[in-house]
């Protein structure tokens, strides 16, 4: 039979926090199902007063969706697998406050993670954390008891991009520390943007690390590259044995890719002006050429 | 030190090495208060303890062990856990072997009413567990076990009344039970009869009648010891209105922690 014959499979994935309480209605009748009952009502109660309005029914019926959210999202962290007995037994030893509090915390983890590559201080402000902590809190959590809930995917999907993003600031940030002028304490940082400097600089085959630059400064690398033709490779590699082996893998990712694509290392050695060349740099650096040095 | 001051602590004890499992502990601790304080000591802490407490204490004692528990447990006390009792059995107990289910029942029941040989507390014991309308659904299930012999007695009780001697066509276990209870509490008897056979009229003809069937067939409506164990633990009562929720504090807004 070929494949467009076969009937489409859905598969049924209630929120974690369901399952675990279907495999409830198959055991004996016992005082946890009204403890657990007890705890998972108090959550909600909780949860209506911090994040939606405990005093109107959609209010509770909203901070009842995201504790079911919520702890099914602490029972994914906690009970890994399909095992949905094991999540019940969870609740039932350990309570559903338990399984609450990691889910919450999964939360509050990835918003203190960078989203992106670029970091400055408003980012970091109190405020601004708050405010992701509620609007993640929604994104992941926010569940319909009654259909399917992929919560705990996105926030496997939404943490493994944001330990990239970790790892690309990290990396930009060692540069900056060796910076061949000194360090660079500036709290905005455009990672990408550092990257591509010091591989671009680089070419130069001077084995520094140039992590920021102005325009006179750029001005100076391309005559002194078209003066003494360097071996491009020569000085990729010196950089690349410099840099710390955490970090080698993201440089030398775009080191890959720069050395096919980068439009200012492809025009460096011709005779395109030193306006087109710094106009090409800025999509590169970003917001990591120095206001100051223009 | 006076024995009243000592019964809260008794029974605090007494609770925690239930809950925790420990019967012989619990039962040493019962040994160990007679010595010190007397039976009645040991009476009023069983009179204090939540019933489902009692309940799980004295189920690890039937049969061939003997308590002092099943000795000393105050005949309200005891009626009052017999409601626990079927809280502990699973579908599958009932579904595989009901027989099994209800004979280790008749063995408690037996091992704490025949614990003596007094008399009188064995009536006030029986009166008071077939008071209820779980005890009317234990003494029933129990009888479920030989339910011809259980009609031949129910005709001998309307013929004679209470005065009866329990002769019936074969010997087995139930038929003293059968006739102790009649003898505490004929209202009692009557309401596990019924149980029983939700069908019987008291009417000296129709049991007549009845007991000259010669199959093994009951003619009328009897309800199967399986069928008796499913309503015996659907009256388990909750202990829910107790404020009891378990031993775990909320940890309050710390879930956002």
């Amino acid at each position: 039979m070929s494949a467009h014959l076969l009937p489409a499979l859905v598969v049924e994935r209630p929120p974690r926090l369901i399952r675990a309480l279907a495999c409830l209605a198959r055991r004996e009748a016992g005082e946890e199902a009204a403890i657990l009952a007890d705890e998972l009502s108090g959550i909600t109660a909780m949860v209506a007063e911090k994040f939606t309005n405990e005093r109107t029914a959609e209010g509770i019926q909203r901070a009842l969706n995201l504790t079911v959210g919520g702890v099914s999202l602490g029972l994914e962290h906690l009970v890994p697998g399909e095992d949905d007995e094991a999540a019940l037994d969870l609740l039932i030893d350990n309570g559903a406050e338990q399984a609450f509090q990691a889910g919450f915390r999964l939360v509050k983890e990835l918003v203190a993670m960078p989203e992106s590559a670029y970091m400055n201080d408003f980012l970091q402000s109190p405020e601004y954390v708050n405010g992701r902590i509620k609007a993640v809190f929604f994104e992941l959590c926010f569940a319909d008891p009654q259909a399917n809930w992929n919560g705990y995917q996105d926030y496997l999907d939404m943490h493994a991009q944001r330990v990239e993003a970790r790892a690309v600031l990290r990396a930009a940030q060692w540069l900056r520390r060796h910076h061949h002028e000194g360090p660079i304490t500036d709290t905005e940082i455009d990672a990408e943007g550092v990257i591509a400097l010091a591989i671009i600089f680089a070419a130069e085959n001077s084995g520094l690390i140039t992590a920021r630059t102005g325009q006179k400064e750029f001005e100076r690398f391309v005559s002194a590259v078209r003066k003494t033709k360097p071996d491009f490779e020569e000085g990729f590699a010196k950089l690349m044995a410099q840099i710390p082996d955490q970090h080698k893998t993201i440089v030398a990712e775009r080191l890959a890719n720069y050395r096919e694509h980068c439009t200012v290392l492809q025009k460096l050695r011709g005779r395109s002006a030193m306006k087109t060349l710094f106009a090409e740099l800025e999509n590169y650096a970003g917001s990591e050429l120095d206001a100051e040095a223009l | 030190m006076s024995g009243k001051s000592y019964l809260p602590a008794l029974k605090k004890q007494v609770t925690d090495l239930v809950l925790s499992g420990s019967l012989s502990h619990a039962e040493q601790a019962f040994t160990e208060a007679v010595e010190q304080h007397g039976d009645y000591a040991v009476a009023e802490v069983l009179n204090e303890l939540p019933p489902q407490v009692t309940a799980l204490h004295l189920s690890g004692f039937d049969g061939g062990k003997t308590s002092l528990a099943t000795l000393l447990v105050p005949p309200k006390a005891w009626a009052d856990s017999l409601a626990f009792l079927a809280a502990t059995w699973s579908d599958e107990m009932i579904e595989d072997d009901p027989e099994r289910v209800a004979e280790s029942l008749f063995a408690h029941v037996h091992g704490v009413v025949f614990a003596n040989d007094d008399e009188e507390r064995r009536h006030e014991l029986l009166a008071a567990a077939s008071a209820t309308d779980y005890g009317a659904t234990i003494f029933a299930t129990i009888f479920s076990l030989a339910p011809k012999e259980v009609l031949e007695v129910a005709q001998e009780v309307i013929q004679k009344g209470p005065y009866i001697t329990g002769q019936t066509s074969s010997d087995n276990d139930f038929v003293p039970l059968a006739v102790e209870l009649v003898k505490a509490s004929e209202d009692g008897w009557d309401r596990a009869l019924f149980e029983l056979f939700p069908e019987f009229r008291h009417s000296a003809d129709l049991a007549d009648a009845e007991f000259s069937e010669e199959d093994d067939e009951p003619k009328f409506l009897q309800r199967s010891t399986k069928e008796l164990l499913y309503r015996l633990r659907k009256q388990v009562p909750s202990v829910r209105s107790m404020p009891r929720r378990g031993t775990r504090k909320s940890m309050g807004t710390d879930i956002f922690s």
